[in-house]
């Protein structure tokens, strides 16, 4: 009996996790679907996927979905780009510290105190972009400017991690810069990309804090996004369209990261072939 | 030597185009940063303006001196994230150490209910999270919604912590907890006087992490609160811009500087944090 009990102790490890993990999230998750297919949250009359296709088809989810994926689908791969050749500048440069710290500095700063700047910057006289309708510029800006930070961090650690005797090597087999960043630097850093994605995806997310601050709740249409969707049915109680819009708004992230998953796995089976 | 000259001038060119960058990253807190002392008739005008015209700490001033309700909402920012960090940093520890180190039927399963929560963002974990608020209300009168709690309670339990300590005690040696074990340490014992003591570049990332998302907390605020002076100050901040203008950005300083320094003091252990992260 005591052998027996003894292979579930790790459960009293997890215990508190798992209560307060099961209780707030997966239970209710799981119960969620529920109310997706209801009349209401009031009323449990079983309508089927009417409420997935009434939110699929509202104006509003359709304006929100586009906005977010407009601003994923740029903003995401720009996010990366620019963090992997500033890291490639710090680590190559040996630049001086205060410099990186700068970069990163902005993912500590809450949304709401440097809204005054962004504010007046982008909302000048005969300069205001934050009303027109590139206002997802301003968004996408923002995004990069707080969130170069985390991935720098993570490239950097990456880029020290590369083997400085294969990039010499290459380098006396007469490979130039690009070739050696081409064949051996940007394919050892896969691994950190892949992890810099998941991560610049999860951030992505966030980028609502600063619209909200500098917006609130009825922004510019052309950066209307899920979540505001979301704020709205909050506020009218719909339970059956928000737990409707989240479960669409799920399937989509994670068919996001399964694809990153397999085009990782793909790459993988591909270098070990060579 | 030719080649050596051009080499040089390289690294000069990108070592300027980097200095320029990273001033463009810091200037929007280097202007909230000197505009706090700046007269009030300064920051009005319709100009941007970088250097203040003549030094002065007015704004400081009246804050401490008539905005005794700055304080109130800068306490429930810290009252909020400081309770966070703290759960979840304990309950974290408990559940990453039996994650990584401890086997038990279901392990793997349940994990991975963890990993995909962490991909999920706020818009769809609210959801889940106000619908069991609502169910105890109903159910057992307890009024959750409206309350600290409901911000709390959440960020205690979100899976990120448990992730992320995991990743990092995967990577502690089992042997030396294995030797442990043989000299008839129990699982506790192990916790407290092995994994511990190395998890510190760990436990400073997540607790630097947990504070910046929470000191800067929005959504749940403004979906889960009602009460005005239960807001905490990254979300009363955009009140105090617009109804008094004349000290937000002394107020804004104030409530970047707790950040900045708990990000410069724990940096270092950051890029270790994240390393473990990257390579699993």
């Amino acid at each position: 009996m005591r052998i027996r009990l003894r292979k579930y102790k790790g459960y009293l490890f997890i215990l508190p996790s798992l209560i307060g993990f099961g209780i707030l999230y997966v239970i209710p998750f799981l119960g969620g679907i529920k109310y997706s297919v209801s009349k209401s949250g009031f009323d449990n009359t079983f309508v089927a996927l009417k409420n997935y296709k009434d939110v699929f088809s509202s104006e509003a989810f359709k304006l929100a979905l586009k906005n977010t994926s407009f601003f994923m689908g740029l903003a995401i791969p720009l996010l990366i780009i620019i963090s992997f050749i500033l890291a490639l500048i710090i680590y190559e440069i040996k630049a001086p510290k205060i410099l990186k710290l700068f970069i990163i500095l902005p993912m500590t700063i809450p949304s709401g105190t440097v809204a005054g700047f962004f504010r007046k910057i982008f909302g000048l006289d005969g300069f205001n972009i934050i009303d027109s309708e590139y206002a997802m510029l301003v968004v996408i800006l923002i995004f990069i400017w707080r969130n170069t930070g985390y991935n720098l961090i993570v490239y950097l650690a990456g880029l020290s991690q590369i083997n400085k005797e294969v990039v010499e090597a290459a380098k006396i087999d007469g490979a130039n810069y690009f070739q050696r960043l081409k064949h051996i630097i940007i394919p050892l850093c896969t691994p950190t990309t892949v992890f810099v994605a998941i991560i610049t995806i999860i951030n992505s997310f966030k980028v609502f804090k600063d619209i909200y601050i500098l917006q609130g709740d009825y922004p510019n249409p052309k950066i209307y996004m899920l979540q505001h969707y979301m704020n709205n049915k909050f506020r009218d109680l719909q339970y059956e369209k928000l737990t409707s819009a989240s479960y669409i708004f799920t399937i989509l992230i994670f068919a996001f990261a399964a694809i990153i998953f397999i085009m990782d796995r793909r790459y993988e089976k591909k270098v070990g072939e060579n | 030597m030719k080649r050596k000259w051009v080499k040089i001038d390289m690294k000069k060119i990108l070592l300027i185009i980097l200095l320029i960058i990273s001033l463009v990253y810091i200037s929007p807190i280097v202007y909230t940063f000197t505009n706090s002392f700046m007269t009030q008739q300064q920051i009005i005008d319709e100009e941007i303006h970088i250097i203040p015209r003549e030094f002065n700490l007015q704004q400081y001033y009246s804050i401490i001196t008539s905005k005794a309700e700055y304080f109130k909402y800068f306490l429930n920012s810290v009252k909020l994230t400081s309770i966070i960090i703290i759960g979840q940093v304990v309950v974290g520890i408990l559940a990453a150490f039996a994650f990584a180190k401890m086997k038990f039927p279901g392990r793997n399963a349940i994990f991975i209910v963890y990993i995909l929560a962490v991909l999920l963002p706020f818009q769809v974990t609210l959801v889940p999270n106000y619908l069991v608020f609502d169910k105890i209300h109903r159910l057992i009168n307890i009024k959750i919604i409206d309350t600290h709690m409901s911000i709390i309670l959440p960020g205690i339990f979100t899976s990120f912590g448990v992730f992320l300590l995991r990743q990092f005690i995967r990577g502690i040696s089992s042997e030396i907890i294995e030797a442990a074990r043989i000299d008839g340490a129990g699982h506790i014992k192990i916790l407290f006087k092995i994994v511990l003591p190395l998890l510190r570049p760990a436990i400073f990332t997540l607790v630097i992490l947990t504070f910046i998302d929470n000191w800067n907390i929005i959504e749940q605020a403004i979906i889960f609160i009602d009460t005005s002076t239960k807001l905490p100050l990254s979300v009363f901040l955009e009140n105090i811009y617009y109804n008094d203008f004349r000290v937000f950005f002394a107020g804004s300083v104030l409530y970047i500087i707790p950040a900045l320094l708990i990000f410069l003091k724990g940096e270092k252990y950051l890029q270790k944090g994240f390393n473990i992260g990257g390579t699993k």
